[in-house]
């Protein structure tokens, strides 16, 4: 071959190699009201390493609060206030569309800059410093933030799709806490321990049991709640499939006492399904058993009471109903209603008094436990479709479903709400898509 | 959209920097030389690519006469080729070819696209195997010379010829209640061929698989399972032929084709009720006839009609979606001297409806192209430029490709290519509301951008060819979510793919008519573009490592062979947190010739003979354990096994 031929084969392969390195240039994307830094996406207007500018850091007990380092005294506002110089937040919420978590003083501000977790932060649990968060999309991870802001390593689960984490001690053997966490793709209710995870250890996930009744498609497991060494799952069903085969009941799980040697050692004792309890539904609704939580020795879960096939958010069958299984009588049920809200999901309990998130009605509902019978009262308008839902210091927070807003309400009434737009930015960019999936009290 | 002036320049230099080959002395049009290059007078095992400059493979369904190989098995006996099957035994089965999606890899039935304005790749499994006699895989921004959409690459199923008296038949059954059929003989007379080919297809698809039901657990808790919904049936006819006309030839082919299955879903989310049926019709006409001498003109037009209907659950129930397409085109071939040049027009229409659709769209394509190959060197070194200008309704762009290709020492030959494309937005991308999928009117068409370069050594013995190649995809449209149920296409994704394809081949050697294959593909598909956690990490479903490798013995009246497939493992999602494992699969299966005129052979053939229960493809659905299929089949003439 002639010197001639091979260089214009040469050429033509350097030809191509060049006018391809242009476009093998890397690009981050970033969520809404965050800039790029290098590879990295930063809030310059809370980012204490980021100020105002890439790279521009705040000294030594300064905070960055919009765009200028200042003093902490001088610009938290949360109820907490400066501890070491740092703003200790008063609640957190889940940013799903952009992967992080959002602290919040109680006047709704931001406290220090979004921290990225994993894709799809979905719920959040506090546990003793750090917040525990269960990832739903694109993989099923949980990990955690501490209070100064940093991530524990993740942990990758199996299935696809994480919806529930709770915090629970008293079972396994071990004086502290464990997390629960509903997985959704194999219906399976998985129970983690903390201080593995954060240590990004083997072992991390101690115990899994599987909820189906019939194997096949997904019970999807969604809330949790404890008592009496046992854990109560709601099983939501499928949206479309209308048989009570999968769904539609709430699974009870006995959660052993001494430690797991051989996993699974958690058994399903029973799964209590809702086809035929009396005002579980209106037909030709169902009950889509959703959130969860446990006061004293009862069980409230609440039931959407959903007409099939309208997907992820059904159309209301009639108003939402609150089911109590009472676990000092042998689970009994009952089912109180709930008029005003529709398509009630999370739940939280305060004191003597439950707050139900109200998806249909743009609401919260109290629901007085302190007589015989739960008694629910009128609904808190929210003004957006109440999806998590938190009482902290004395307040109420509730997140929108369909956006990045968060509505702060006053249990008592006194105060008019308060309602923060964009706390979860919009990500990707043209997709219009923020969701604020849940809210806790900050650990 | 593209760097016009850059690659209309280039052509124009080539041009002009080869001499234009003497007139004849008598004033004479040109003679046009003998294009017989070393590349094309390629021997067994291998036939030859249309284009040598290309990195392109050729899969001969004759090799694998008898065995269970669908068009999906053959295709992923190629390097740079990755087939996803969701659950074999003709169920969905689409390709991806250098790391571009489906919708991205030009699919070709005899040259005719079988990509719809739908979108979504097309379904291989929708083409009856017993109609295939050879696939061409041609990997690289190929936009140039088949058309825009081919970021990867293409894959061109070329049907069996039409030969007076010859015939075939075949009959097989197995597994899961997995039956085949099909039949084709060919007639004709002086001026005139013709072939007849039918086929039918089908399965109970009910298969055996282990489903883990405590993923999150270190150990594995293995549930035994069914597929249940599974089956499948799918049939064809098909007709082709030629004629002397004129001065002219005339070519044609018609076919039919209906598949009818189950959607069994994925193992989590079962979807026990859902259906699909697909129904396509697909005509074409080509005449061509010498103008001059080394001038020929060739004109045709085919059409279209596919039919799908979906019943899923999901949406409540089905979905009718039916698309009509027609294209006329016309192509002169110069043979001029050092130039074999090519130039051509083409327009055409395309409707589509469907339910979610809001009403029926449509649209109108047009392309002029032009291209040369040009003999350098006392021919030992061949360049191959191509460009193309193309419009599809709203969009348009330009591709453009640079070949070479140059004998180095004896059989050992390098070539080289670099190409861009681009891909338009389907109408399912642009338009389409439906169950979670939102539209989005304001996409942009993809971007691609590749190069390669390969050793290739062919001769008695077989063929070799180690390659690398680079493809950078650009503005592709990935499904993001847009809101808590709903998810909506953008232009959001940037990738870098690099990697090694190898392959080898060897003729039959020896008495014993040994031969063996081997295909091999590293492949890394680094995003450039997303959430700082996404970048560098790999494309979800793109496995790094992919290996096809055969050995075979064929002395004459009896075969046996043996075949390793492996598939490393695939992330499923963008930040590489989880993962389906890497598969292996190992294949036999031997015949005997029961009768010699007319050749009579029975076969037998396993798949997946370690019964390995708990292989999935890319997208966790299970697939086939091990399976058993036996054949006979018959042929008017006699093959010599392989």
């Amino acid at each position: 071959m002639t010197k001639g031929s091979w260089m214009l084969a040469v050429v033509v392969v350097a030809a191509a190699a060049l006018a391809a390195l242009p476009g093998c240039r890397t690009e981050v994307i970033c969520p809404a009201g965050q800039t790029a830094c290098g590879e990295s996406c930063r809030s310059f207007q809370t980012d204490p390493a980021n100020c105002g500018a890439c790279g521009h850091t705040c000294a030594a007990g300064e905070v960055c609060s919009a765009g200028s380092c200042s003093l902490c005294a001088a610009s938290c506002t949360s109820a907490r206030g400066c501890v070491n110089e740092v703003c200790l937040p008063d609640l957190e919420v889940a940013c799903y569309a952009s992967g992080a978590v959002q602290a919040l003083a109680g006047d709704l501000s931001p406290v220090g800059p979004p921290r990225a977790v994993d894709g799809g932060p979905v719920a959040l649990a506090p546990l003793d410093g750090r917040t525990w968060v269960a990832h739903s999309y694109p993989s099923p991870t949980i990990r955690s933030v501490d209070l100064a802001g940093a991530v524990s390593p993740s942990l990758p689960l199996g299935g696809g799709d994480l919806e529930m984490v709770r915090a629970h001690a008293g079972a396994y053997g071990r004086p502290g806490a464990l997390l629960y966490v509903s997985d959704v793709t194999p219906s399976t209710l998985v129970v983690v321990d903390p201080a593995a995870a954060l240590a990004g250890a083997a072992g991390a996930v101690v115990d899994e049991v599987d909820l189906h009744r019939v194997a096949g498609n997904g019970e999807n497991p969604k809330g949790i709640a404890f008592a009496g060494g046992k854990a109560y799952v709601a099983l939501y069903g499928d949206a479309f499939l209308g048989d009570y085969a999968h769904g539609q009941a709430v699974s009870v799980v006995q959660l052993p006492t001494a430690a797991c040697a051989t996993p699974p050692c958690a058994t399903v004792l029973k799964t209590i399904s809702l086809q035929g309890v009396p005002g579980a539904a209106d037909a030709p609704g169902l009950p889509f058993p959703s959130g969860a939580v446990a006061v004293g020795s009862s069980v409230y879960v609440t039931l959407a009471n959903l007409k099939l096939g309208g997907g992820y958010y059904g159309t209301p069958a009639g108003p939402g109903k609150l089911l109590v299984v009472d676990t000092a009588a042998g689970d009994a049920l009952s089912v109180v209603q709930l008029p005003g809200c529709e398509n009630p999901g999370a739940i939280a309990a305060a004191g003597t008094r439950l707050w139900i998130a109200c998806g249909g009605t743009g609401a919260a509902m109290p629901v007085d436990l302190s007589g015989p019978v739960p008694v629910p009262a009128a609904p808190v308008a929210t003004g957006v479709t109440s999806g998590g839902i938190a009482i902290c210091n004395g307040m109420g927070y509730v997140t929108d479903q369909w956006s990045g807003t968060v509505v702060r309400f006053d249990p008592a009434g006194a105060l008019p709400n308060l309602t923060m737009p964009g706390v979860c930015p919009v990500y990707p960019p043209g997709t219009g898509f923020a969701w604020a999936a849940d809210v806790a009290c900050a650990p | 959209m593209i760097r016009r002036g850059t690659a209309l320049a280039g052509l124009t230099v080539l041009w002009l920097l080869v001499p234009p080959r003497p007139a004849a002395a008598d004033g004479e049009p040109p003679v046009p030389p003998l294009m017989t290059l070393p590349e094309v007078v390629v021997i067994l095992p291998r036939a030859a690519p249309s284009d040598p400059t290309s990195a392109a493979t050729v899969v001969e369904a004759g090799r694998f006469a008898g065995e269970p190989k669908d068009v999906a098995s053959l295709v992923a006996t190629a390097p740079g080729v990755a087939v996803q099957e969701y659950g074999g035994l003709g169920q969905l089965a689409t390709v991806s070819v250098r790391g571009a999606a489906a919708d991205g890899v030009k699919v070709l039935l005899d040259g005719l696209p079988l990509d719809t304005a739908a979108g979504g790749g097309v379904d291989l499994s929708s083409i009856p195997r017993g109609w295939v006699d050879r696939i061409e895989i041609v990997r690289g921004a190929e936009g140039a010379r088949y058309g825009a959409g081919a970021l990867g690459g293409v894959v061109n199923v070329i049907t069996r010829q039409a030969a007076a008296g010859d015939w075939s038949a075949r009959l097989s059954g197995g597994s899961f209640g997995s039956y085949s059929a099909a039949a084709d003989t060919g007639f004709g007379g002086a001026g005139w061929g013709s072939l007849l080919a039918a086929s039918l297809d089908g399965t109970g698809g009910g298969f055996p698989y282990r489903w883990n039901t405590l993923p999150s657990l270190p150990t594995p808790a293995w549930d035994e399972r069914v597929r249940a919904n599974n089956a499948s049936r799918s049939g064809g006819l098909l007709a082709k032929g030629w004629a002397r006309a004129g001065a002219g030839r005339l070519d044609w082919l018609a076919l039919l084709s209906e598949t009818d299955r189950g959607l069994a879903g994925p193992p989590a989310d079962l979807t026990p009720d859902d259906s699909m049926r697909e129904r396509r019709a697909l005509a074409a006409v080509r005449y061509g006839r010498a103008l001059a001498r080394g001038l020929e003109l060739t004109a045709g037009a085919d059409g279209r009609v596919e039919g799908l209907d979906a019943t899923q659950a999901a949406l409540g129930g089905t979905d009718r979606q039916l698309d009509l397409a027609g294209t006329g085109r016309a192509e002169l071939r110069w043979d001029a001297g050092p130039h074999l040049v090519l130039a051509g027009l083409s327009a055409g229409a395309e409707r589509l409806s469907a339910g979610g659709l809001g009403g029926a769209r449509s649209r109108a394509s047009g392309a002029a192209w032009a291209g040369d190959e040009l003999l350098l060197l006392d021919g030992r070194l061949r360049l191959s430029p191509a460009v193309r200008g193309e419009s599809l309704g709203r969009f348009a762009g330009l591709s453009g490709k640079l070949g070479a290709s140059a004998g180095l020492w004896g059989p050992l030959a390098l070539r080289a290519s670099a190409g861009r494309t681009w891909r338009a937005p389907s109408f399912g991308e642009l338009f389409l509301e439906q169950g979670p999928l939102k539209p989005n009117p304001d996409l942009r068409p993809e971007q691609a951008l590749s190069a390669d370069a390969a050793l290739r050594l062919d001769g008695r013995l077989g063929l070799a060819s180690l390659g690398v190649f680079g493809s950078l995809y650009d503005d592709l449209i990935v499904y993001v979510p847009a809101s808590v149920d709903r998810v909506k296409p953008v232009n959001q994704a940037r990738a870098w793919v690099r990697g090694l394809e190898a392959e080898a081949a060897t003729a039959p050697l020896g008495p014993a008519g040994l031969t063996a294959q081997l295909s091999w593909t590293w492949l890394r598909a680094e995003t450039l573009r997303g959430a700082p956690e996404e970048l560098h990490r790999d494309v979800p479903h793109r496995a790094r490592q992919r290996l096809f490798a055969r050995l075979g013995v064929a002395p004459g009246a009896w075969e046996l062979h043996a075949e390793v497939h492996y598939v490393g493992r695939q992330w499923l999602d963008p930040r590489n947190q989880t993962a389906v494992p890497a598969a292996l699969a190992f294949h036999a299966g031997g015949g005997v010739r029961l009768w010699r005129r007319p050749e009579l052979w029975l076969q037998v053939d396993a798949r997946n003979l370690a019964d390995d229960r708990t292989l999935q493809n890319g997208f966790g659905y299970p697939l086939p354990g091990r399976s058993w299929t036996v054949t006979l089949r018959a042929n008017s003439q006699t093959t010599g096994g392989r």
